[in-house]
């Protein structure tokens, strides 16, 4: 990635809303090109100042407010067990999905809301409740699978880093994609080499701590002078420490 | 209160088969070695190529998945057997040395190492880290020849180990046609 690159990325980087490979990129570059980096820099400055300079104006709410009001009395009279009937309703809804029952969420409309109570507490009319049980459990156990393979996957190739990482460039990464670039100081990714300066990136019990029998498991990490980056592929059976005598390709 | 006369032969087969799946899993009894593979890759973009030899070390697919370079050629590459707690030294292209221990094997197989990588005897980068039998880590970024050095580290425990074919090792002293020799990269007991 060059500086036009960098530059017109820039200030959705220092918003944190670039993904993966390209706020990685221009977090690469950034450490390395002094000019770049100096841009984020004022980036930061700006944004310090508007949010220091900004003066919230109290703002007048009646007219919304008496638009809501006339909203609300244009609207026919509600019944009183409306909530409670829709919560019910959609709950019998789950139920025929899970339980098989024949009851839908159109039969459930035009019930009052005692019978949706009662359809609520009712438990399901299908034949077999041991084998209905087990198909409920089974459901329940492969949605939290489903669940928790959803919360644990990583969208984007894994990343190890700091909890708090140093550093300008790695000040500016969100936490969710973890910290990149990890130096002593932010003046060692401005100079470069600058002599021995390890830089303890991570705890023995950081990392990538979802590692399975294939993966690799960084422990622990010192570099001496330089900057660093690190990455690893989706499937985390390669891991790449990178020193930064020269900007990686990495895959897109 | 007895058994069935079914049912013993069908516990024994259980218990054998899980006994078989338990020493399947970890590491043989004993073991205090492991296999260390270490190679070098010239990558860059000068011409495309990328040398067959990677893709029977299972490392083309890993390489090209990660970065963006034209070309793959494989400088040099040693596969040593390195008992456990004793420090070994791989002497690579480039004045760079790393410096291997295995510190253990894990009950499933998996190897912790430490590792050194140094340029004239200045310390670059040290980390411990775990490889799976499958895992591989990858050093790069020293420039070298117009491209850029990726030095890979894998580990296995023995009876995983893969020898290198006789065919392979005589590749080494051949010239590959780029004009890039291929050294075998110098390993040694510290």
């Amino acid at each position: 990635m060059n500086c036009r690159e960098t530059a017109s990325l820039l200030e959705t980087f220092h918003d944190g809303e670039l993904h993966g490979r390209e706020m990685r990129e221009v977090a690469l570059h950034v450490a390395q090109c002094a000019d770049c980096g100096d841009q984020l820099a004022e980036w930061d400055k700006v944004h310090a100042a508007l949010n220091a300079h900004v003066e919230r104006q109290p703002q007048d709410l009646t007219a919304i407010w008496q638009g809501v009001e006339e909203g609300i009395d244009a609207r026919p009279p509600v019944d009183t067990g409306w909530a409670g009937f829709r919560i019910a309703a959609a709950s019998t809804n789950i139920r025929s999905l899970w339980g098989n029952s024949k009851t839908s969420l159109a039969d459930v409309d035009e019930t009052s809301s005692d019978e949706a109570e009662e359809i609520w507490l009712r438990p399901p009319t299908t034949t077999g409740a041991t084998g209905n049980a087990f198909l409920r459990g089974g459901m329940a156990l492969a949605a939290s699978f489903f669940l928790a393979i959803f919360l644990l996957a990583e969208e984007e190739p894994a990343l190890v880093g700091t909890p708090e990482p140093v550093g300008v460039v790695a000040k500016a990464l969100p936490r969710k994609t973890g910290a990149l670039l990890q130096t002593t100081s932010a003046s060692s990714l401005r100079t470069g080499r600058s002599g021995p300066s390890p830089a303890e990136v991570f705890g023995p019990t950081e990392g990538l701590t979802t590692a399975s029998a294939q993966q690799v498991q960084i422990r622990s990490l010192k570099q001496f002078g330089g900057e660093m980056a690190m990455w690893a592929e989706p499937a985390g059976n390669t891991a790449v420490i990178w020193l930064g005598e020269a900007a990686p390709q990495a895959r897109r | 209160m007895s058994n069935p006369p079914g049912k013993a032969p069908a516990l024994l087969a259980t218990c054998l088969l899980l006994l078989g799946a338990v020493a399947h899993a970890g590491p043989p009894p004993g073991e205090s070695s492991v296999r260390v593979e270490v190679g070098t890759v010239l990558a860059s973009n000068q011409i495309k190529r990328i040398d067959q030899r990677l893709a029977g070390q299972g490392m083309q697919a890993r390489l090209t998945r990660l970065f963006q370079y034209q070309s793959y050629e494989l400088v040099s590459q040693e596969s040593r057997q390195v008992e456990v707690g004793r420090p070994f030294r791989f002497v690579l292209p480039a004045g760079l040395v790393l410096r291997v221990q295995a510190e253990r094997i894990s009950v499933s197989g998996r190897v912790e190492l430490r590792v050194e990588l140094l340029e004239k005897d200045v310390m670059m980068v040290e980390t411990s880290l775990t490889l799976g039998q499958q895992g591989r880590v990858v050093l790069g970024g020293r420039n070298h020849q117009g491209g850029v050095l990726l030095v890979w580290v894998g580990a296995r425990t023995g009876r995983d180990a893969p020898q290198i074919p006789s065919a392979e090792r005589g590749a080494r002293s051949q010239k590959v046609p780029s004009g890039q020799a291929l050294l075998p990269a110098t390993a040694a007991t510290e």
